[in-house]
């Protein structure tokens, strides 16, 4: 360790960050005698940006060197920044120093692309090698997986990191054509269907000898850049199902195209990330993977793009007064889900309390149904406030976003659907 | 009004709730054997703590309710030092005892009980979180915190899990005691003649060698990740308490 590796650290980091698909959640390790390190379910943030991002694990390339010129990345051939390259040594030993002081519950590794694919790749699953085998370090290991590596690498990766993923980046092919000529969906979705195929054969040999070899066990993920190309929501949302089902990824991540390279016509003026777009397509994913809603009845509006100014699940309620009001009396758990400030947990906390007595508005209040925005959904004892239907969905929604505060979009925090 | 006294351990609220069935009274508030009684307290109520007594109303709770409810329960009572936890977890006995449903939240203590278990799960998640571990030149890894509620004992299996073949020592500067694993076991560590437990921080001199360049490279490492242009310390803080900075490397 010197203040070479910290220098090194310091672009590298720098280079990594806007790559946003940082969560260590959804492994599960148990301790080992011997080893360091074990991986919780449900992720922990270790720490917090300036800007509020939860700090989980170490994410960072492992150069930034890059024969490729894709014309959304600052990394690309042609730009004139300060380059770096860890050695496979170095950056082991910061991932294990780094774990073994509480900062980090493990490393996300990706990379430019330096000589050729394989090159590139041998050398990330060289770090988690190291990682696993010299170290015994049984924390969290998340690997990019370089497009065009061969089935080999993409294989011993899959053995030692808990999440890989192949990153689509732009949701149409011909639009990634466009940006980024040296690329094709071709080389993600091969890897893709490959990193799918070996978790299903892995989890079947598990069931039959619990010492199979573990692949990829917190599965895969992928990222979408939003804005750097001209796709609608309904475009990445039916894309994002459609991943779900298939090579079911177990995120899709959506990342506002940070304005870089503006000296590159391709790229849309912008003048800042679409932080509120990126902001709406998390929750509408997020109403996809938890809250029973179908890609298209999210986006079943007039425009194909998600209402900026209204999270999508409101969004669709006043698209659909016919569903309202829900009876919280009665009506079951999935329709209640579909009620504005009603989330998973209190939904399941109706369920439960109505067993032993009838819901009132102040009940519902207590176990966390947002009652400002729930209350003309509804139906519950006690005094109510009108409905949707008596309202009606346009003053509804004039009176919703009426309470004077000006939208921002970092206030947007998902859990409050 | 009824006032019971107690020595303010748990076995002296289970004996304050037996007590309080046997005379068929319940206390309207309770007291430490420290405090001041009010001017005009009515009836007040010395309660001894027995452990026939405590045992007898823990058996008879373990009977009544789930797992997880027993759970919140200690956990609530964690709590008492800050907030009054102990008069709440009488009404919430004497309701349980008199069949009350433990999943009744529309009752407001069954519902108090769940919110102050809440938070000291909340405050040993944070101890899972912002522990940070400074390696001396023994090659100990040392941390110092100060959380709000007693936790440190309920994050041991965690530490122990995670770190099983370092050993650590995580010293809880609020309470002054802290916990040492010897690669085999945690043991309670009390800070005199600890030399290395009394100093909240290491000294200088003591670090191990790459220590400081570690904190260095973790400092860089924060600062780089962070976007500027989007900051937002009111979400930071609401994450990340400002109480827990002081402890926190990357906040120094
Ligand atoms: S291959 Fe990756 S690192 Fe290289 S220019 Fe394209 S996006 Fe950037």
């Amino acid at each position: 360790m010197n203040h070479d590796v910290i220098k090194k650290l310091e672009i590298l980091a720098d280079a990594a960050k806007y790559d946003v698909s940082c969560s260590s959640s959804g492994a599960s390790r148990a301790a080992k005698r011997g080893a360091v390190g074990n991986a919780v379910s449900w992720g922990v943030c270790h720490s917090y940006t300036a800007d509020g991002r939860c700090i989980s694990l170490l994410k960072t390339l492992l150069s930034n060197h890059c024969r490729y010129d894709c014309a959304y990345c600052v990394n690309r051939r042609g730009n004139d920044i300060p380059r770096a390259s860890f050695t496979v040594r170095e950056l082991a030993e910061l991932t294990i120093e780094f774990y073994r002081r509480n900062y980090i519950e493990g490393l996300f590794l990706s990379s430019g692309v330096l000589r050729n694919p394989d090159y590139t790749m041998e050398r990330l699953v060289g770090v988690a090698r190291e990682l696993r085998n010299e170290y015994r370090f049984n924390g969290y290991v998340h690997l990019k997986t370089i497009p065009g590596a061969s089935e080999e690498l993409v294989h011993e990766a899959g053995l030692y990191a808990d999440r890989l993923s192949v990153n689509l980046e732009i949701p149409t092919e011909a639009n990634l054509k466009a940006l980024a000529p040296e690329k094709d969906h071709q080389s993600v979705y091969k890897p893709m269907n490959y990193i799918y195929r070996n978790i299903a054969a892995s989890a079947e040999e598990r069931r039959k000898f619990r010492s199979a070899p573990r692949f990829a066990p917190a599965g895969q993920s992928t990222q979408l850049i939003i804005g750097a190309s001209r796709e609608t929501d309904r475009d990445i949302l039916s894309l994002a199902a459609s991943l779900y089902d298939q090579p079911k990824l177990k995120r899709v991540y959506y990342s506002g195209f940070v304005p870089v390279n503006a000296y590159d016509d391709r790229l849309p003026p912008l003048a800042s990330a679409p932080l509120a777009r990126e902001n709406r397509l998390y929750q509408a994913d997020w109403l996809m993977r938890f809250y029973d809603f179908a890609a298209e009845e999210i986006t079943d509006g007039e425009s194909p793009d998600l209402d900026l100014e209204l999270d999508p699940k409101l969004a669709w309620a006043l698209r659909h007064p016919e569903w309202f009001p829900v009876d919280v009396n009665r009506d079951d758990y999935h329709r209640l889900l579909r009620v504005p400030g009603v989330g998973t947990r209190s939904a399941g906390l109706m369920v439960m309390a109505r067993r032993r007595g009838r819901l009132q508005a102040g009940h519902l209040a207590k176990m966390g149904v947002v009652m400002k925005r729930a209350v003309h959904f509804i139906t519950c004892d006690g005094p109510r406030a009108a409905t949707i239907n008596e309202i009606g969905p346009a003053r509804l929604r004039a009176l919703v976003l009426g309470g004077g505060k000006k939208y921002d979009p970092r206030q947007l925090r998902l859990p409050f659907l | 009004m009824n006032l019971f006294v107690y020595d303010k351990t748990f076995d002296g609220l289970l004996s304050v709730i037996f007590e309080a069935f046997r005379l068929k009274l319940f206390p309207d508030a309770l007291r430490g054997p420290a405090d001041d009684l009010p001017l005009l307290a009515g009836r007040v109520v010395r309660v001894e703590t027995e452990a026939e007594k405590a045992g007898r109303v823990w058996r008879g709770l373990q009977n009544r309710l789930s797992r997880p409810a027993l759970r919140s329960l200690m956990n609530a009572w964690l709590t008492v030092a800050d907030e009054a936890a102990d008069e709440l977890i009488v009404r919430y006995a004497r309701r349980i005892f008199a069949g009350g449903d433990e999943a009744d939240f529309s009752d407001p203590d069954v519902l108090a009980i769940r919110e102050q278990s809440q938070k000291v799960a909340r405050e040993k998640m944070h101890l899972i979180q912002f522990v940070r571990f400074q390696k001396t030149a023994e090659g100990i890894f040392f941390a110092s915190v100060a959380p709000r509620y007693d936790v440190l004992p309920l994050v041991l299996r965690h530490f122990t899990g995670r770190f099983g073949d370092q050993q650590w020592i995580i010293r809880d500067l609020a309470r002054g005691y802290g916990f040492y694993y010897d690669l085999t076991r945690a043991r309670e560590v009390r800070p005199d003649g600890q030399a290395d437990l009394a100093a909240g921080r290491l000294e200088a001199g003591l670090p191990a060698e790459d220590e400081i360049l570690f904190q260095e490279a973790w400092k860089k490492y924060f600062q780089a990740v962070s976007i500027e242009s989007r900051a937002n310390p009111k979400l930071q803080r609401q994450y990340m308490p400002r109480r827990f900075w002081p402890l926190l490397i990357e906040k120094q």
